[in-house]
């Protein structure tokens, strides 16, 4: 009986768990079919894959990211420092970037 | 397998006796018992005939009507509610009411819903499959044997309560994840009669359950709700 609450409970929270990715930004991903918009591809600079979308500035990204000058302009996760980026998995950092369109620099979320 | 054993309830319960109806051919005081048959009263001295009628039996008039019958059927559409890998949209319902008792009936139901295919699952960072579909997406059937219990009726008003259990399949074809459900119900709703053998059926029912699904998402728990409304039709 007591199991059987605790499986109840688990699947329970389970079912209620919240990813920080998603299909639009953050999803692991091999090609666009995985993704709202484009796929990253997987490899050295976006280990896993990474699921993005094109923007032209910041105001274009979803919360906690920012549109960096790479890939012609992609919206990736900010951060400060290296253990910022440890939800992404192993292989990811925080590293300077231009801000797409904008001439200054900022900290994203990548992989190297 | 609970549906056979509700049916088989039900059975049962149909094999009880029906009440007895009143005893009416008792003769009247100053008359003499009629011996032929069929009986036919003698006139009073104005002429009328007597107050108590003879020849087959009545059944004692119930203060409570049964209106809805041993058998019915009904056809409901509505909108489901549904989230993550739980179909959502479109409801159509059809319903079988079985008599099992006094207050309650057998209802056997199947239930078809129909929402958007739009794709929600994603690969998280851990490389589990994740899905977010929204409330009105996915496809779903499900059979279900649920226990009905009607209250007492007020005027052409009728609540009732229902309990029971499903099994289901879901679809999400943009995401190209299927799986099979085992969903429990409850709910409630309202009956209104519009004549002896149709009724007008509204009710709402909640669902809370599992599926195991496709594409490695396992087991997954299920919730939904359900607001629906139709016509509800007695055949015996």
């Amino acid at each position: 009986m007591r199991s059987a609450i605790l499986a109840a409970v688990g699947a329970l929270l389970a079912a209620c768990q919240h990813s920080d990715v998603s299909r639009e930004i953050g999803a692991r991903c091999n090609s666009a079919s995985e993704c709202n918009e484009r796929c990253l591809g997987p490899g050295n600079t976006y280990p896993g894959g990474f699921c993005s979308i094109a923007c032209a500035g910041r105001d274009q990204c979803p919360d906690a990211t920012t549109c960096a000058d790479l890939e012609g302009g992609v919206c990736l996760f900010e951060c400060t420092t290296d253990p910022d980026c440890a939800f992404l998995g192993t292989g990811w950092r925080c590293t300077a970037a231009d801000l797409h369109g904008g001439g200054v620099k900022v900290s994203v979320c990548r992989g190297g | 397998m609970i549906a056979i054993a509700l049916v088989a309830a039900a059975g049962a319960a149909h094999a009880q006796p029906a009440p007895d109806p009143i005893p009416t051919e008792q003769p009247l005081p100053g008359t003499s018992p009629d011996p032929g048959p069929p009986a036919t009263p003698a006139p009073d001295a104005t002429g009328a005939p007597p107050p108590v009628a003879t020849g087959p039996a009545i059944a004692a008039p119930s203060e409570e009507p049964n209106e809805i019958g041993d058998q019915a059927i009904s056809v409901e559409v509505g909108a489901a509610g549904g989230g993550r890998v739980t179909p959502g949209g479109l409801r159509i319902t059809g319903q079988f009411l079985y008599q099992l008792s006094d207050e309650d009936w057998f209802d056997g139901a199947a239930s078809f819903t129909f929402g958007s295919g739009s794709p929600a699952c994603f690969r998280d960072r851990q490389d589990q499959v994740v899905c977010s579909h929204g409330v009105a997406d996915g496809a779903g059937v499900e059979v279900s044997a649920s226990i009905r219990r009607m209250f007492a009726a007020h005027g052409v008003f009728r609540p009732f309560a229902r309990l029971g259990v499903g099994l289901g399949l879901a679809r999400f074809s943009d995401d190209d994840v299927s799986g099979f459900t085992i969903p429990a119900h409850a709910g409630g709703g309202l009956r209104v009669a519009m004549s002896p053998a149709i009724a007008l059926v509204a009710e709402g029912e909640l669902a809370f359950g599992f599926g195991s699904f496709s594409r490695g998402l396992g087991s997954q728990l299920q919730f939904g709700l359900a607001i629906t409304a139709g016509a509800e039709f007695r055949l015996r």
